[in-house]
C-alpha cells in the first residue's frame, strides 16, 4: 500500500515539490508502523477483570496508541505465568518483559524494598504517600543496578488480622493459631515479636485449615480475603493494619534499553500515571471490600486500651529484626525519621 | 414472526378471557387475570423454545427481545406463576449471554440481575407452597446457614436454585472486580453444589460448568485447576459433548489458566467443526458458542506464553 501511494504521488500529475512534500509526510506517517514492532510480554497474579488488570489494560491501550503501534502488550493475568518467583525467572531469561509484583516478589530482587512493607509502620494513606515519594527513587536505583526498571508503584493494600474469635490485644492474639505463608520473612518477624508460633501452610490449603480448625486466623488484604474466600470462615478483623503491602511494575532493563528513547518515555510516563491511578483505585476497592466483609458479619474489633501502642512497639521490634537480612539499619532509621517529620508537620497543620 | 404471533396471542387472549369468565364462577380463588395469564403462558413458553432452536442470530435476537415484555406481561397478571418466573429467569440470562455481554457487560449485569430476581421469586413461592422457609436477605451472607437451609430443600427446588445461580454467575462474570459480587461467590457455589446433588445434568450440566468456570479462572497455584477440569469433563460427559458453550468456557478458563494450548485448540476445533443440528433445540446457544470459539481461536497467541 505504501508503494502504491508513493507511485501515485510521484506520478506526472503531481508537481515535484508537492510530491516531495507528500512523500515526506507519508514517510513520517508510515515509518513508525514500518519500524520493528516490539511486543512487551507482561505477567501478573491479578486475575482478568480485577482492578489491577483493568488498569494494566488501560495502560496497554494508551501505550499502544501513543507509540503508533510500535509497542504492543501481551498481558498474562491470573498467574498463568506461575508464581511471582516463576515470573521473575522468566523475566530474567527474556520469556517475559515486565511483571506486576507484590512486595513478596519485589523483595526477591531488592530485599531493601520490603522496608515499605514494615510491620505497623504507617498509620494512614498520607504517611504512605509521603514515604513512597521520598524513598521510591532510591529503591528504583537499586532495581536498576540489579537489571530492572520500575515503571510505577501501587500499593496492594492494608494487611489485617482476621480470626474466628475476637482479638483486641496481644494476649488474645497469642491464644490463637495463626497461618503464615512459608518463606515470608515479614510475617515471621511480626509473629515472632508477638510471641506467636504460626502454622506455615500453602495458600491453597488455608481455607480448609480454617474450616477444620487447624488455624484460627490469617493475615490478608481485604480484597484478597474476598478473592480467596477465606472471609467465609472468619468472623473478626483487628481494626489496626499490620502493614501495607507494596506493589510495582518491573521491566527487564535489557529489553527497556533496546527501545528508542521516545518509546522508553512513553512506557515510563504512562507507567507512573496508571500505577498512581491504580493506587487510588486499589484503596477504594479495599474500602469497598471492608464494607462487603462487614455486611457478611466480619466485624471490626478495635484494639483494647493501650493495645494499639503495644502492637506498634512490637511492630517496631519486628522491623528491627529484619536488619540486616532485608535492609540496612540506616535505611529503616531514615524511613522512620521521615515519618516522624511527616507526623509532626501533619499535627501542626491540623486544626487544634 | 412477530406479526402472526401477536395476532394469535390476541385471539387466544380473547378466548382465554371468555373462558376465564366462565370458569371464575366455578373456581373460587382464581382471578380472571390469572387465568388469562396462564392461558398465554404456554404460548410465550413455546415462542422461547422456538428462539432457543433458532440458528439465525438476528431472528433469535428479535424474537427474544419481543418475548421478554410478553413474559413480564404474563407475570403482571399472575406474579406467582413459578414456571413463568423460571422461564423469565432463563430468558433474561439467555438474552444477556447471547446478545449483550460481549458488547456491553454493564447492561448484561442488569439483565442477569433481573434473571436472578425472577428465579428468586420462583424460589420464594415454591418455598411458601412447600411449607419451607423462604430464603431471606441475610441468608447469602452466612455460608453455614445457607448450607443448612439448602440441605432442607428437595429436588423440586432445582430449577429455581439453578437459575438463581446462573443469573448471579452472569453478574459476577461481567463485573469481576466488584468486591461486593466477589463476596457472593461462596454462596453461588453452594447453590451450584445443591443442583449437583439433586440433578447434575440440569440445564445442560450448567452447575458443573459454573463451578468449573469459577475454579478455572483462579490462579492455578490456588489449586483450583484440577477441580475445574473435573467439572468441565463431567459436564461434557453428561451432555454427550453436544452443548458447545461448555467447550468454549473450558477452553477460555481452564485451558488458558494452565496454559494447555493443545487442549485449547482441540476444544475449539470440536466446537467449530460441530454440526448445529447436533442439538436442534439449542441451535441458538450452539451458534453463539461457535461465534465465541472463532474469536477465541483468533486470540490464541495473546493468551499463551
Amino acid at each position: 500500500m505504501t508503494a502504491m501511494m508513493a507511485s501515485m504521488c510521484t506520478g506526472p500529475r503531481f508537481g515535484s515539490r508537492l510530491a516531495g512534500a507528500l512523500l515526506a509526510l507519508i514517510a513520517a506517517l508510515v515509518a513508525p508502523a514500518a519500524a520493528a514492532q516490539q511486543t512487551i510480554k507482561v505477567a501478573t497474579l491479578a486475575p482478568e477483570g480485577s482492578t489491577w488488570m483493568a488498569v494494566l489494560r488501560e495502560y496497554q491501550a494508551t501505550v499502544e496508541e501513543a507509540s503508533g503501534g510500535r509497542l504492543q502488550f501481551r498481558i498474562f493475568p491470573g498467574g498463568v505465568s506461575g508464581s511471582e518467583a516463576d515470573m521473575l525467572r522468566k523475566l530474567r531469561f527474556g520469556q517475559l518483559d515486565a511483571v506486576a509484583l507484590t512486595g513478596a516478589g519485589l523483595g526477591l530482587v531488592v530485599p531493601e524494598e520490603r522496608v515499605l512493607d514494615g510491620a505497623l509502620l504507617f498509620r494512614d494513606n498520607a504517611e504512605i504517600d509521603a514515604v513512597y515519594r521520598q524513598f521510591t527513587p532510591e529503591l528504583e536505583h537499586l532495581f536498576e543496578e540489579r537489571g530492572y526498571v520500575v515503571l510505577g508503584w501501587a500499593e496492594v493494600g492494608p494487611i489485617y488480622l482476621f480470626s474466628t474469635s475476637p482479638v483486641a490485644s496481644v494476649e488474645e492474639l497469642r491464644r490463637l493459631r495463626w497461618w503464615t505463608l512459608e518463606g515470608d520473612p515479614l510475617a515471621a518477624a511480626i509473629f515472632d515479636a508477638f510471641g506467636v508460633a504460626p502454622v506455615p501452610l500453602h495458600v491453597a490449603d488455608v481455607l480448609t485449615a480454617l474450616q477444620t480448625g487447624v488455624i484460627d486466623g490469617v493475615y490478608s488484604s481485604p480484597l484478597a480475603l474476598l478473592a480467596l474466600q477465606w472471609f467465609s470462615r472468619v468472623d473478626y478483623r483487628l481494626d489496626l493494619p499490620l502493614g501495607h503491602a507494596s506493589g510495582a511494575l518491573l521491566m527487564n532493563r535489557r529489553t527497556f534499553n533496546r527501545l528508542a528513547s521516545g518509546l522508553q518515555q512513553i512506557l515510563v510516563d504512562n507507567g507512573r500515571r496508571y500505577m498512581a491511578e491504580l493506587q487510588q483505585r486499589s484503596r477504594s476497592d479495599n474500602d469497598a471490600a471492608l464494607a462487603a466483609l462487614a455486611r457478611r458479619g466480619v466485624q471490626p474489633v478495635a484494639p483494647g486500651t493501650g493495645a494499639a501502642e503495644v502492637l506498634r512497639e512490637q511492630g517496631a521490634v519486628a522491623r528491627r529484626a529484619l536488619i540486616p537480612a532485608l535492609y540496612p539499619q540506616t535505611l529503616l532509621d531514615r524511613v522512620e525519621a521521615a515519618l516522624e517529620v511527616h507526623r509532626t508537620a501533619a499535627r501542626s497543620a491540623a486544626p487544634s | 414472526m412477530r406479526g402472526p404471533s401477536n395476532r394469535r396471542r390476541g385471539a387466544l387472549r380473547g378466548g382465554g378471557l371468555l373462558l376465564a369468565g366462565l370458569l371464575v364462577l366455578a373456581l373460587p380463588g382464581c382471578s380472571v387475570q390469572r387465568l388469562a395469564a396462564r392461558a398465554s403462558a404456554g404460548l410465550v413458553s413455546d415462542s422461547f423454545a422456538a428462539v432457543n432452536a433458532e440458528g439465525d442470530l438476528e431472528l433469535a435476537e428479535g424474537g427474544a427481545a419481543a418475548g421478554l415484555p410478553l413474559l413480564e406481561g404474563v407475570l403482571r397478571g399472575d406474579p406467582d406463576a413459578v414456571d413463568v418466573r423460571i422461564l423469565a429467569a432463563e430468558a433474561y440470562s439467555g438474552y444477556a449471554l447471547a446478545f449483550v455481554e460481549e458488547a456491553d457487560p454493564e447492561r448484561a449485569v442488569g439483565l442477569y440481575r433481573r434473571a436472578r430476581g425472577h428465579a428468586l421469586h420462583a424460589w420464594r413461592v415454591a418455598a411458601r407452597n412447600g411449607g419451607v422457609a423462604e430464603p431471606g436477605e441475610r441468608l447469602w451472607f452466612n455460608l453455614d446457614a445457607l448450607e443448612r437451609y439448602l440441605a432442607g430443600l428437595d429436588a423440586r427446588f432445582v430449577p429455581a436454585v439453578y437459575w438463581t445461580a446462573q443469573g448471579w454467575g452472569g453478574m459476577i462474570k461481567n463485573r469481576p472486580g466488584d468486591p461486593e459480587l466477589l463476596a457472593d461467590v461462596p454462596a453461588l457455589q453452594a447453590l451450584a453444589r445443591f443442583v449437583l446433588r439433586h440433578d447434575p445434568g440440569f440445564g445442560y450440566a450448567g452447575a458443573h460448568v459454573l463451578l468449573g468456570a469459577l475454579s478455572g479462572s483462579q490462579p492455578a497455584l490456588l489449586g483450583g485447576a484440577e477441580t475445574a477440569r473435573g467439572h468441565f469433563e463431567a459436564a461434557l460427559q453428561l451432555t454427550g459433548r453436544r452443548f458447545l458453550m461448555t467447550h468454549v468456557l473450558y477452553a477460555a478458563t481452564y485451558a488458558v489458566q494452565v496454559q494447555d494450548r493443545e487442549l485449547f485448540r482441540r476444544l475449539l476445533d470440536e466446537v467449530l467443526t460441530s454440526d448445529l443440528d447436533l442439538l436442534p433445540e439449542r441451535r441458538l446457544a450452539n451458534t453463539v458458542a461457535q461465534q465465541r470459539a472463532e474469536r477465541l481461536a483468533h486470540s490464541v497467541d495473546g493468551l499463551f506464553e
